[in-house]
């Protein structure tokens, strides 16, 4: 008897391409009609229905090319980072976005110590909760490869469904609380991780919360660098049997966040008039919508079924950190 | 490794860490060009 062995048949990368620029172009038109829904929603749900497609007609291996537009997309946010978002956020917004970043670290290492969740799963989900989104975890994906698949399909999944459960309950916890519109602006560009979720809700109140709410979304966007590199040095690293010296040894620094940094200077330096800046956004938006397009791709919403207890853990510890970020800006910071 | 080989691998990779950054540069230089031949013709 003879056995061939095959290997097992690879699309020419041009097919990819192509792939990618109609899934991209069908989802765009699909949110053309409803605004309303976030583009991210539109990017993501049909870039897994296109994914799931193409493994159900044997072509399972195909790959689309979204690391360019993702980094790409990663490198132009630097360009939204300006002193005027700094000072409408003040110092006290500074110590809001640490204090959230302390209590997702924290809250995530202790749920890993408690083996409540996987190392490597915790840090996705807090560098995702800390503000920074579905982008900065793509974004370490290509970076740390061993969270491809599984953990970075749950990490998203999570990010998107904390985001849809803000937009309903936010508007309720605001009215039941009597929140003034700039404490709801803040708490909802600090806690809600999307960009267009968060704006979204704040946009269900009146001044200031949209722009509140903007603000602080550009200033975790401008400590998105500082994130990921946290992550591949708190989360990444941890390895059986390393010795603690090695768990503290700095990681690389991935060459976007160099070029994310080296943007982001020079806007703080006021290299981009107002028209510039609206223009690289418009790219940058075009560029993650392409990049969460190939996300969605690769997304398998079947392993979500295996892993239902990590992402209630995931989504119990963002609601206790949102909460304890509401108790602080009500009480502390009054 | 020929040292000619190790150059043309260091160049290799150092184009696959920072292509993204460049062709980031590359839009917001081409933005830039194009507000200000806006600026211009207005």
């Amino acid at each position: 008897m003879i056995v061939t062995l095959q290997k097992p048949e690879t699309a020419h990368p041009a097919a990819a391409v192509v792939v990618l620029a109609i899934v991209v172009a069908v989802a765009k038109l699909a949110h053309l009609p409803a605004p309303g829904v976030p583009g991210v929603v539109w990017a993501l749900g049909f870039g897994v229905l296109a994914g799931h497609g193409a493994r159900s007609a044997g072509r399972g291996t195909l790959q689309l090319p979204y690391e360019v537009p993702l980094t790409a997309g990663f490198v132009m946010m630097g360009a939204e980072v300006t002193p005027e978002v700094f000072r409408l956020v003040g110092w006290n917004g500074l110590l809001g976005v640490g204090l959230l970043w302390a209590l997702v670290i924290v809250g995530f290492a202790v749920a890993t110590r408690l083996r409540l969740l996987p190392s490597r799963l915790a840090g996705l989900f807090a560098l995702g909760l800390s503000g920074c989104g579905v982008s900065a975890i793509a974004a370490v994906a290509k970076r740390d490869r061993a969270v491809e698949g599984t953990p970075q399909t749950v990490a998203t999944m999570v990010i998107m469904g904390a985001g849809a459960v803000a937009l309903v309950v936010y508007p309720l916890i605001g009215h039941a609380l009597g929140l003034d519109a700039a404490t709801f602006g803040t708490f909802a560009g600090l806690t809600i991780a999307n960009n267009a979720e968060s704006l979204a809700s704040a946009g269900t109140r009146e001044d200031p919360a949209l722009l509140l709410a903007a603000a602080y979304k550009v200033v975790v966007n401008a400590f998105e660098g500082l994130a990921v590199v946290l992550y591949l040095w708190l989360f990444a690293s941890r390895r059986r049997g390393q010795l603690p010296a090695a768990k503290l040894a700095l990681p690389r620094v991935p060459g976007f966040v160099l070029g994310f940094t080296v943007v982001g200077v020079a806007a703080l330096l006021g290299a981009f008039s107002e028209a510039e800046r609206q223009a690289v956004s418009g790219l940058t938006r075009w560029a993650f919508f392409i990049a969460l397009v190939g996300v969605g791709f690769r997304t398998r919403v079947d392993q979500l079924r295996r892993s239902i207890k990590p992402a209630l853990v995931g989504l119990l510890l963002w609601a206790a950190s949102s909460g304890l970020v509401l108790w602080w800006l009500l009480h502390v910071r009054g | 490794m020929k040292p000619e080989t190790r150059a043309r691998t260091l160049a290799r990779r150092a184009f696959a860490e920072f292509s993204s950054t460049l062709l980031a540069l590359a839009l917001i230089a081409a933005v830039k060009a194009w507000q200000l031949l806006a600026g211009q013709a207005g």
